[in-house]
């Protein structure tokens, strides 16, 4: 993902669209979560991100919409783990986590 | 032809038909509604079930651990294992094990200890990479991956589309050229190569209207594999693959009407229950008619296709059969789930229901396998060559 990130406020996540899709999100130390809006999820990006923004202040994110939410989801997490060696802390202790590999060159 | 179940086929599809509508419909709830998988935890406790059923492995012979089924059974079987959301690519999530490995089946013996019974036992999982960049119906002639001999080894070069399972597979078998391009489908070898080779990348998933699911593009530059990696003969691959292929659009047809099925019986509980201008839909002649052409549908896919299936188990060629079910299945699978859609007006596309992610995966299958033009191609060279006998004659 090469969006360019946004601080996580309630200003700016009001123009997140209420559609499905993938986000990161992340504190001063760089990415702590990856996550998607699925079909499941109310009012999509904006309702997954308004989660994050409840946790506290000093988050920033950014987001891609897409139909294709969980595919985009896996390869952002293979791409990350590829680059990290670890995935990002939302999903360290989570079943959910997609396993495989995606090497980007 | 003739399609009276015996007691066995019945007691199975009964068997079937309780663990899909017991045991997978109800964790779907739960499920984001376009996922494909389940968590591995979840998985092994539908397989311990599937196991006691004596159905896992359900594609595998006997000798390898499998029920021995014939293609008929195993396509009724197919029909209701797919009924269910994810159903169509997904049938219960491999709780009734990986799909047919039947190349491995004729592998050497180190080859089988290495890969087959790993994967019969759940413990490894391949990925088939035939299709490339330039071209998926024609692999024979689209072939540009290469395999050059050096001493032992066999080095590949090559990019492979649209491959499934690829990123998180232990294995594969790839499809290279190891002859030149004028000897065509038999300059053609199928080699297995370990996920971790160097020189093997899995570069991107390729997304598509499928959400669940993962194709992948894949890079082999100077993969380097042993002389024993080679599955089969060298120059023997091409065969292996399109009998895989032949094969596997059974199962593949079966798939579709499975889900036509499913939503049939929605619509029809559906048109029961909903009201319009003082009627119920059911009491509407067109909503009438629509039950009926859906009704058709099904019945001929699945007659088309247990043809196919019968003349599989029969010995005889079976090309012909096979690309006939596999049109009338997906094209008329697809107008099923559409004419469903339109009989729940607004709720047919939501994602409260499974019909809209029926609607776009039975898309891909107009195309997945041999497009429906492709399978045209194969029963009009058969009938205007006098290869096939026609309904009548055989």
């Amino acid at each position: 993902m090469t969006k360019a990130w946004s601080p996580l406020t309630a200003e700016t996540l009001a123009e997140v669209p209420a559609t499905v899709g993938v986000f990161e999100v992340a504190d001063a130390s760089g990415v702590i979560g990856i996550d998607y809006a699925g079909g499941h999820s109310p009012f999509g990006l904006r309702g997954a991100l308004q989660v994050w923004l409840d946790r506290g202040p000093g988050l920033s994110f950014r987001y891609e919409r897409t139909n294709a939410y969980l595919s985009r989801f896996r390869e952002v997490v293979q791409v990350f783990v590829n680059d990290t060696g670890e995935p990002p802390s939302n999903l360290a202790d989570t079943e959910n986590l997609p396993t495989g590999r995606i090497r980007q060159n | 032809m003739g399609f009276a179940f015996n007691d066995v086929q019945r007691a199975l599809i009964h068997n079937v038909r309780s663990f899909v509508r017991n045991e997978i419909v109800p964790l779907e709830l739960e499920l984001d509604p376009d996922e494909s998988e389940l968590r591995p935890s979840v998985l092994d406790g539908l397989r311990v079930k599937t196991k006691q059923m004596g159905l896992y492995n359900l594609d595998a012979p006997e000798e390898f651990g499998g029920p021995g089924l014939d293609t008929v059974t195993r396509t009724l079987l197919a029909m209701e294992m797919s009924q269910h959301r994810a159903g169509l690519y997904s049938a219960c999530y491999g709780a009734f094990g990986q799909p047919d490995m039947a190349q491995l089946y004729e592998a050497t013996d180190e080859q089988k200890e290495r890969y087959l019974h790993p994967v019969l036992r759940g413990e490894k999982s391949s990925f088939f990479a035939l299709t490339e960049p330039a071209g998926g119906s024609d692999p024979a002639r689209s072939i540009q991956t290469r395999a050059k001999q050096d001493g032992d080894d066999w080095i590949i070069n090559g990019t492979k589309v649209f491959i499934s399972g690829a990123d998180s597979a232990d294995f594969g078998l790839v499809f290279a050229r190891t002859g030149d391009r004028e000897s065509g489908r038999e300059g053609i070898t199928c080699f297995i190569v370990d996920a971790d080779t160097p020189g093997f990348t899995v570069r991107r998933v390729i997304h598509t209207l499928r959400s669940g699911h993962y194709p992948t593009e894949l890079v082999f530059e100077d993969v380097r594999v042993p002389g024993s990696a080679v599955l089969g003969e060298v120059g023997q691959g091409f065969a292996m693959a399109s009998e895989r292929l032949t094969k596997n659009r059974i199962p593949y047809a079966a798939g579709c009407i499975g889900v036509a099925m499913a939503a049939h019986r929605l619509a029809i509980e559906y048109a029961g229950i909903r009201s319009v201008f003082g009627q119920k839909l059911a009491d509407h002649e067109g909503i009438q008619w629509m039950l009926v052409e859906n009704e058709i549908d099904i019945r001929s896919a699945a007659l088309v296709t247990l043809d196919a299936a019968e003349r599989a188990d029969s010995g005889e060629p079976f090309r012909t059969e096979v690309a006939l079910a596999k049109i009338v299945a997906t094209e008329s699978s697809g107008r099923v789930v559409d004419r469903a859609i339109q009989i729940h007006g607004g709720y047919g596309v939501t994602k409260d229901l499974p019909l809209e992610r029926w609607y776009r995966e039975l898309r891909i299958r107009r195309i997945g396998e041999g497009t429906t033009e492709t399978q045209k191609m194969i029963v009009s060279r058969d009938l205007l060559r006098g290869r096939y006998a026609g309904l009548m004659d055989r």
